[in-house]
C-alpha cells in the first residue's frame, strides 16, 4: 500500500496537470508545432515556381547561409544589435542608478514616466523617429535654420540603430533598475571603509552585483535588435538589409521558404543561447 | 536603500544631467509628433498654424475605421482567452508539482523573447501546412481575422502567466491553507480568497496581452488575409509610403490610447494603500 | 461521534520529506478537553505534526485519528480541526467579521446566524467594536485574537494553534496566556499548542510532549516534565538543571564520585552507571557546622562561584560528586555564602531524576 503522502502528492500532481492542460496543449499546437514547422521547412526544397517542396531534405538552404551575401547581412545584424545593447547599457546603467538613488516618491513618479514609452505602441514611436528625422522633417528643418545644412541621417544604419536604442533602452533599465535596487548598499559602504576609492568600490563590488541585471537586460536588448523588423524597416531603407527584413522577404516577394526558414533557425538558435546564458547568470546569482 | 551612498557634487550633476537627456530623448520625438498632428499645413516643412483639421478626416475615413475595428475584435478575442488560459498556467506552474513542470516553465518564456519576425513566419508556414492538409478534406481556408487571433493568443498566454505568476509570488501560501482549515474545498478556497488577491495581477496580464495585441505589426502583417487588416498593419504599410499629417493624427490617438492603458495598468498593480493604523488595544 | 474518543490520536506516525525524516514513528493519544502542548527547539517536527492533525500534510507511514475517527487522505476542510496560524493568516481583502465568518458560511449557516455568532465571539475576546476594520488596520495582538475568534466560532473539536505568541513582545505575550488559558478554560475545546518556549508550555498546559530531532521524548504533566526529566535533552531543554555522573555497585548502593547517596525505587534496568539530575532549586546549602535533616542526601563541597540575580543568588559548588549549580532565594532568613566557603550540600532523594539516556 502506498505511503499517504505519496498517494496525496499523486493526486496534486494530477490536479496541477489538468489545471495546466488547456494553455499547455495550446502553447504545443499553436507555438512548439509551428516552431517545428518552420524548422521541419529548412530542410525542404524550393521549386522552379516558388513553391515548398517537402520531400528530398537537404541542407541547400543552409548551404546557402554561408554565401558572402547573406553572412554579411547576418555579420551586420549582428554588429548593429551589439551596437545598440552596448549603448542602450551605457546611457541606461547611469539612468537606473539615478532612479534607484531617489527618493520613494520622486522614484515612483519617474518610473511611470519610464513605463509609459515602453507600454505606448512601438510603431508609433518609430514612425516618431521617423517623422523627426526625415529630410524635410523638424530637425531638419532646425539644423537648417541654423546654418548645420540639412539633417540626412534617415535611411542610414546610424538612423536604424537610433531607432533600436529608441525601441528597446526600456528593456534595459529595467532589469538594471531592480538589480540595483535590490542590491544591498551596506557592501559598497563595506568596501569604503575598506579604503576603496569610488571607482574601485563600482568595479569590485557594484558591478559584480549587479551583473545579472546587466546579462538579462543585455538580452532582452540583443535578441530583439538582432532579429528587429520593423525599425530597418522604416529607418533603415534598401541600403541597410537586415536580418529581420532578409527573412521577411523570402516570405514575401523572394519566395524562398526553405531558404526563409534557415534563416530564421539562426534567429531561433540566437534566442535560444540568449535564454541558456540566462538562466545560468539566474542560477549564479548567490 | 540608504541615500548616503550618493556619489560625489560633480558625478551627481552628471548622473542627473544623464537622466533627463534620457527623458528627452524618450519624449521629445513624441511630442513633436503630437505637435505636428495640428499643423494646418499639409507639408512638413510649413508650419500653417494650429488646426485640427486632420482628425476628423481620420475619424471619417472608412478604411481606418475598419482596420480599428478588426484590431479591437482580435485584440478583445485574444486579450480574454489568454487571461484565462494563462492564469491558469500560472497557478498551475506555482501551485503544484507534476512531472514536466520544469519544461512548462521554460517553454512558456520562450514566447515572450522569440523576435516577432520569427513568431510571423513560423506562424505562416504552419497555417500554411494545415490549410493544406485541411484541403485535402474538401474545405478551403484561408488567412483571416481568426489565424491572427490564434497568433496573438499564442504569445499572449506566456506574457499574462509571467505577470500572475509574479503576482502570485507574493501572494501568502498561508492564505489558503488557512482557507482550507475553515471548510472550504480547493475550488472554494480558490474562488473566495485567492482568485480576489491576485485579480490585480490578473487585470494587469490582460492589460499588457490588450496592449501588445494593439501594438503588434509583423505578426499580423504576415498572417493577415484580405479584408483582416489591423490598425497597426494599415499604419505600417502606410509609413512605408510617406509621412503625411493624417498619420501624425493616427498615431497621436494611438499614443493616447496606449497612455491611458498604461496608467490604468499602472494604477491596479499599485500596492494598496494602508490605511491609518490604529495601534489602541 | 464517540463520546469517550480521544481528541487526537498518533500510531506509528513518520513523515520523511524526501530523505529527510521530519517526524519519527510517534505514538501519541491526546485526550478530549486537553490543553496539550509539543515542546520543542525549531525543526524538531512538532509544527509538522500540527500539520498532520490539521490536513496540510499526509503521514508517510503509521495512521492519526480525530476524535475517534480515523484521517486517511481527509483533506483539511472536511476535519473537525481549526488551526491559529503563526503569522495569523488573516484575510487581507475582508474586515475581521467576514473573516470570523468565513468558516461559518464555508458550512453553509445561514449569513445572519453566521453575523450573530461571530459577533458573540469578537465579544469573547474583546475585539467586538473592531468587526468593521480590516486587518492591516488591528495590532499584532488583535489579529492574534481574530485568528482565535476565526478558529473558536466553529467550535471544532480540537483547536490547534501554531506558535501563536511568537510575535508579541513579552507584556503582551504573557496577557495572552492568561487569556489563552481562561478561554480553554471557558469553551472547553481540546487545544493543541505548538512552541519553543517552556514558559508557555509550564505554564499553560495539562500535558507536555517534548521533542527533539523528530522524536517524542517525554509526555507527562508539567511538573513531572519539569522535576522528573526521564531524557537528557528533556532535563537540558527545560530550565537549568545539575547533570551528575552516577554508578551502582553491586550491593545496590550509589555513588556521586567519591560521595555515597540515597537513591529508592533505582530500577535494576538501569545498570551499572546513570546520570543523575537534580534543579538547582531543589538543593539547600547549609554551614559546615549546621544540622541537616534526617534521610536527606548530604554531600560536602565548596563554593567557587556566586552570582547575584536580586531576587536570589545562584551558587557553584565543588563538590566529591561533581560541581553542581545551586539556586537560593534572596530571603533575609537565607544564609549567605562567599566563594571559598565550606558548605554542606542536601537535598531530598525524591528530588533528583534518574535519566534514562
Amino acid at each position: 500500500m502506498a505511503a499517504l503522502d505519496q498517494s496525496a502528492a499523486q493526486a496534486d500532481s494530477r490536479k496541477g496537470r489538468l489545471i495546466a492542460t488547456p494553455a499547455a496543449l495550446y502553447l504545443l499546437f499553436f507555438f512548439m508545432i509551428p516552431l517545428g514547422v518552420i524548422v521541419t521547412y529548412s530542410f525542404a526544397t524550393r521549386t522552379a515556381t516558388g513553391r515548398t517542396v517537402l520531400t528530398g531534405w537537404n541542407l541547400s538552404s543552409y548551404d546557402k547561409l554561408f554565401s558572402e551575401l547573406v553572412l554579411r547581412i547576418i555579420w551586420r545584424s549582428f554588429w548593429m544589435a551589439s551596437v545598440t545593447t552596448i549603448l542602450c547599457l551605457l546611457v541606461a546603467y547611469p539612468f537606473a542608478y539615478y532612479l534607484a538613488t531617489r527618493a520613494p516618491k520622486v522614484r515612483n513618479i519617474l518610473l511611470v514616466l519610464v513605463m509609459i514609452p515602453f507600454w505606448t505602441n512601438g510603431l508609433i514611436r518609430i514612425f516618431a523617429i521617423r517623422f523627426l528625422l526625415g529630410s524635410d522633417g523638424p530637425a531638419s528643418q532646425l539644423s537648417e535654420n541654423l546654418g548645420f545644412g540639412t539633417f540626412r541621417i534617415l535611411f542610414t544604419p546610424t538612423a536604424v540603430v537610433i531607432g533600436m536604442v529608441y525601441s528597446f533602452l526600456t528593456f534595459m533599465v529595467l532589469p538594471l533598475y531592480v538589480a540595483i535596487e535590490r542590491m544591498d548598499w551596506k557592501l559598497v559602504e563595506a568596501a569604503r571603509d575598506l579604503y576603496a576609492g569610488g571607482t574601485v568600490a563600482f568595479r569590485k563590488v557594484t558591478w559584480p552585483l549587479t551583473r545579472s541585471g546587466v546579462i538579462a537586460g543585455s538580452i532582452l536588448v540583443f535578441v530583439p535588435s538582432f532579429g528587429s523588423y520593423v525599425v530597418p524597416e522604416i529607418l533603415g531603407g534598401a541600403k541597410t538589409m537586415l536580418l529581420g527584413s532578409y527573412v521577411a522577404r523570402q516570405f514575401g516577394a523572394a519566395r524562398n521558404f526553405p531558404f526563409g526558414a534557415a534563416l530564421s533557425v539562426v534567429l531561433i538558435a540566437v534566442m535560444l543561447i540568449a535564454v541558456v546564458i540566462n538562466q545560468r547568470a539566474e542560477a549564479n546569482r548567490a | 536603500m540608504s541615500t548616503t551612498m550618493r556619489p560625489t557634487k560633480w558625478a551627481s550633476r552628471l548622473l542627473a544631467l544623464n537622466a533627463w537627456l534620457v527623458f528627452a530623448f524618450f519624449y521629445i520625438p513624441i511630442i513633436v509628433l503630437v505637435v505636428f498632428s495640428f499643423n494646418g499645413s499639409r507639408r512638413v516643412n510649413i508650419w500653417g498654424g494650429l488646426s485640427t483639421r486632420w482628425y476628423p478626416e481620420v475619424l471619417q475615413n472608412e478604411v481606418i475605421l475598419d482596420a480599428l475595428k478588426n484590431s479591437l475584435m482580435v485584440a478583445s478575442i485574444s486579450t480574454i482567452v489568454a487571461t484565462i488560459l494563462g492564469t491558469s498556467l500560472a497557478l498551475a506552474l506555482d501551485r503544484y508539482r507534476f512531472r514536466g513542470r520544469k519544461t512548462l516553465d521554460g517553454a512558456v518564456f520562450l514566447p515572450v523573447i522569440i523576435p516577432d519576425v520569427t513568431m510571423a513566419v513560423m506562424m505562416l508556414v504552419f497555417f500554411a501546412q494545415v490549410f493544406r492538409f485541411i484541403d485535402s478534406f474538401g474545405p478551403r481556408f484561408q488567412l483571416g481575422i481568426y489565424t491572427i487571433v490564434i497568433s496573438h493568443i499564442a504569445f499572449n498566454i506566456s506574457f499574462v502567466a509571467v505577470v500572475v505568476r509574479a503576482r502570485l509570488g507574493q501572494l501568502d501560501p498561508s492564505l489558503e491553507e488557512a482557507a482550507r482549515d475553515l471548510y472550504a474545498s480547493g475550488w472554494r478556497a480558490f474562488q473566495k480568497v485567492t482568485l480576489p488577491l491576485i485579480l490585480p495581477g490578473v487585470l494587469a496580464g490582460a492589460l499588457l496581452a490588450l496592449a501588445l495585441s494593439l501594438d503588434d505589426v509583423v505578426i499580423s502583417a504576415f498572417v493577415t488575409g484580405p479584408g483582416s487588416t489591423t490598425l497597426p498593419v494599415y499604419v505600417f504599410s502606410a509609413i512605408r509610403r510617406g509621412v503625411t499629417p493624417e498619420l501624425n493624427a493616427i498615431s497621436s490617438l494611438m499614443l493616447l490610447a496606449s497612455t491611458v492603458l498604461v496608467l490604468g495598468s499602472l494604477f491596479l498593480q499599485r500596492e494598496p494603500k494602508s490605511k491609518t493604523n490604529n495601534q489602541g488595544e | 461521534m464517540n463520546g469517550s474518543a480521544n481528541a487526537v490520536e498518533l500510531h506509528g506516525v513518520v513523515k520523511k520529506f524526501g530523505d529527510v525524516t521530519a517526524v519519527n514513528c510517534i505514538d501519541l493519544t491526546i485526550a478530549d478537553g486537553e490543553f496539550f502542548s509539543l515542546l520543542g527547539p525549531s525543526g524538531c517536527g512538532k509544527t509538522t505534526i500540527l500539520r498532520m492533525i490539521a490536513g496540510f500534510e499526509f503521514p508517510t507511514a503509521g495512521h492519526l485519528a480525530v476524535d475517534g475517527q480515523k484521517m486517511r487522505l481527509t483533506p483539511p476542510d472536511q476535519r473537525p480541526v481549526n488551526t491559529v496560524f503563526q503569522n495569523y493568516a488573516l484575510f487581507p481583502h475582508m474586515t475581521v467579521l467576514e473573516n470570523v465568518m468565513f468558516g461559518l458560511l464555508m458550512k453553509k449557516v445561514p449569513k445572519d446566524k453566521a453575523r450573530e455568532a461571530a459577533k458573540k465571539v469578537l465579544d469573547q475576546v474583546r475585539l467586538g467594536a473592531l468587526g468593521e476594520r480590516k486587518s492591516s488596520q488591528l495590532s499584532g495582538g488583535q489579529q492574534q485574537r481574530v485568528a482565535l475568534a476565526r478558529a473558536l466560532v466553529n467550535k471544532p473539536k480540537v483547536l490547534l494553534l501554531d506558535e501563536p505568541l511568537g510575535a508579541l513582545d513579552l507584556k503582551l505575550r504573557q496577557e495572552m496566556q492568561s487569556e489563552l488559558k481562561s478561554l480553554h478554560t471557558e469553551v472547553g475545546i481540546t487545544f493543541v499548542y505548538v512552541t519553543h518556549d517552556q514558559e508557555e508550555a509550564l505554564t499553560m498546559s495539562d500535558r507536555i510532549g517534548v521533542m527533539s530531532e523528530g522524536n517524542l521524548l517525554q509526555v507527562d504533566t508539567p511538573d513531572r516534565i519539569y522535576e522528573h526529566p526521564t531524557k537528557r535533552f528533556v532535563a537540558d531543554f527545560i530550565g537549568e538543571i545539575n547533570m551528575l555522573a552516577a554508578t551502582v555497585a553491586d550491593d545496590g548502593t550509589v555513588q556521586l564520585g567519591s560521595e555515597q547517596i540515597k537513591l529508592d525505587g533505582l530500577s535494576p534496568e538501569v545498570g551499572q552507571s546513570f546520570t543523575l539530575a537534580i534543579r538547582p532549586e531543589s538543593i539547600d546549602l547549609t554551614g559546615p557546622d549546621q544540622g541537616v535533616e534526617p534521610g536527606l542526601n548530604q554531600i560536602s563541597g565548596t563554593v567557587t562561584h556566586r552570582t547575584y540575580f536580586g531576587d536570589a543568588y545562584s551558587y557553584d559548588v565543588e563538590t566529591g560528586g561533581g560541581v553542581l549549580s545551586v539556586r537560593c532565594d534572596n530571603r533575609p532568613d537565607h544564609q549567605r555564602f562567599n566563594e571559598g566557603d565550606a558548605v554542606k550540600v542536601s537535598w531530598r532523594p525524591d528530588s533528583s531524576s534518574v535519566l534514562k539516556d
